[in-house]
């Protein structure tokens, strides 16, 4: 009994190592937040160059606005990426958009403006649609 | 005078809490990595793919040089136990004082080797001298020369070839050396470290007891990714237990 167990058990750990070795990727594609990212416009404002980016694409905080970017990572063997959350400032704001002159956000990336369930600053991401400009 | 003994009782929690002591690191360990629940768990299998990565190369490592000793120490003890030629004696005496070297000693050679041949910085920098353990010659050929000859010799009125010989005469009696050698071999280079940290370089090939060394003090994933470590050898150790013990014990013809 002890010889089956131990034999069964060793087998099916050497399935698992191999499987998520194998389809790691897949998996981890699969538990991913699912998101939609999109390049933010440039706009003219008040004879000087911005950042236009549609305040539904943000979240309002004590420190200015929020926006989480997707940003290459190397910490897995595929090419992938994590969100990165990025606090600003705006310049100007308007009824629908925000005027947005800090450089930390243009090196950040592409802007997430959906996902399919809350993001955490760190985390893996599989961008489904990605619009550049 | 009449000795008095103690209680089986007494005995019985002394052993008891003497096995709790030996084994209470190893309990920590599976407790604290049950801390997150099964999320250091799936950390390991999902999200940190660089350990994931080290399981498989230690996977690869170990079985490749145990498999392979296999292949290669049975006919080498063939060869030293049954048949002579001249320099056998000095040469299985060569093979003792390099089993006996402590492994700092070939450390630099095996290096100097791996560079020069480009198996530097690779798997088969480690498994090609897991493969050649003059430990498993050692043992199989001391097995086999228990085996009278006087049994080969009646073997070979119905074949003279020494590979069938060795095959379906010596093979199935030196059966538990050969598991008891080769399972040696697994824990071996299941459990190497110096040798990973000189012969290779990148993270891509490093086995995980090279990798555990960089987690941090107290992470999580660190005890969760020792206790999968430990579960191979565990593995192995309880399904080839029989033949261990009778390949290190008494292998006299029975």
């Amino acid at each position: 009994m002890k010889r089956y167990v131990s034999l069964i058990g060793f087998f099916l750990f050497l399935c698992m190592i191999f499987l998520f070795q194998i389809c790691g990727t897949q998996i981890r594609d699969f538990l991913s937040p699912k998101v939609v990212c999109e390049d933010p416009g440039w706009g003219i404002y008040d004879n000087s160059v911005y950042m236009v980016i549609p305040l539904r694409w943000m979240t309002e905080n004590e420190n200015g606005y929020t926006v989480f970017t997707a940003v290459p990572t190397d910490a897995y063997p595929e090419t992938a990426y994590a969100a990165k959350e990025v606090t600003f400032k705006a310049s100007y704001v308007t009824e629908d958009f925000a005027y947005v002159d800090d450089p930390s956000l243009g090196a950040s990336g592409k802007i997430i403006i959906f996902s399919d369930r809350p993001l955490v600053d760190g985390q893996r991401i599989c961008i489904q649609k990605s619009n550049s400009t | 005078m009449v000795r008095k003994k103690l209680p089986d009782v007494v005995i019985s929690g002394i052993l008891v809490l003497t096995a709790l002591f030996i084994l209470s690191p190893v309990l920590i360990v599976c407790i604290r990595s049950f801390t997150n629940g099964l999320d250091a768990y799936i950390d390991f299998f999902v999200w940190k793919p660089a350990y994931l990565n080290a399981m498989c190369n230690s996977l690869l490592i170990a079985l490749g040089s145990a498999l392979g000793t296999i292949v290669v120490s049975v006919p080498a003890a063939y060869l030293f136990a049954k048949i002579p030629f001249r320099g056998r004696g000095f040469l299985f005496y060569l093979y003792i004082i390099v089993m006996m070297m402590p492994f700092s000693v070939t450390l630099l050679p095996q290096y100097i080797v791996s560079r020069e041949i480009g198996l530097y910085d690779t798997l088969l920098s480690l498994i090609l001298p897991g493969i050649f353990s003059p430990f498993a010659v050692f043992l199989l050929t001391q097995m086999m020369k228990s085996i009278p000859d006087e049994l080969l010799e009646a073997a070979r009125m119905e074949t003279d070839s020494d590979i069938i010989l060795m095959r379906y005469i010596l093979v199935p009696m030196v059966r538990p050396g050969i598991i008891c050698a080769s399972v040696l071999v697994f824990s071996e280079y299941w459990n190497a470290v110096s040798e990973p940290l000189v012969l290779m370089e990148s993270e891509a090939v490093y086995p995980l007891s090279v990798m555990l060394n960089v987690l941090s003090d107290g992470d999580i994933l660190g005890f969760a990714a020792t206790v999968l470590f430990c579960l191979a050898p565990m593995f192995l150790f309880s399904y080839f237990e029989t033949e261990i013990m009778e390949g290190l014990g008494d292998y006299r013809l029975k």
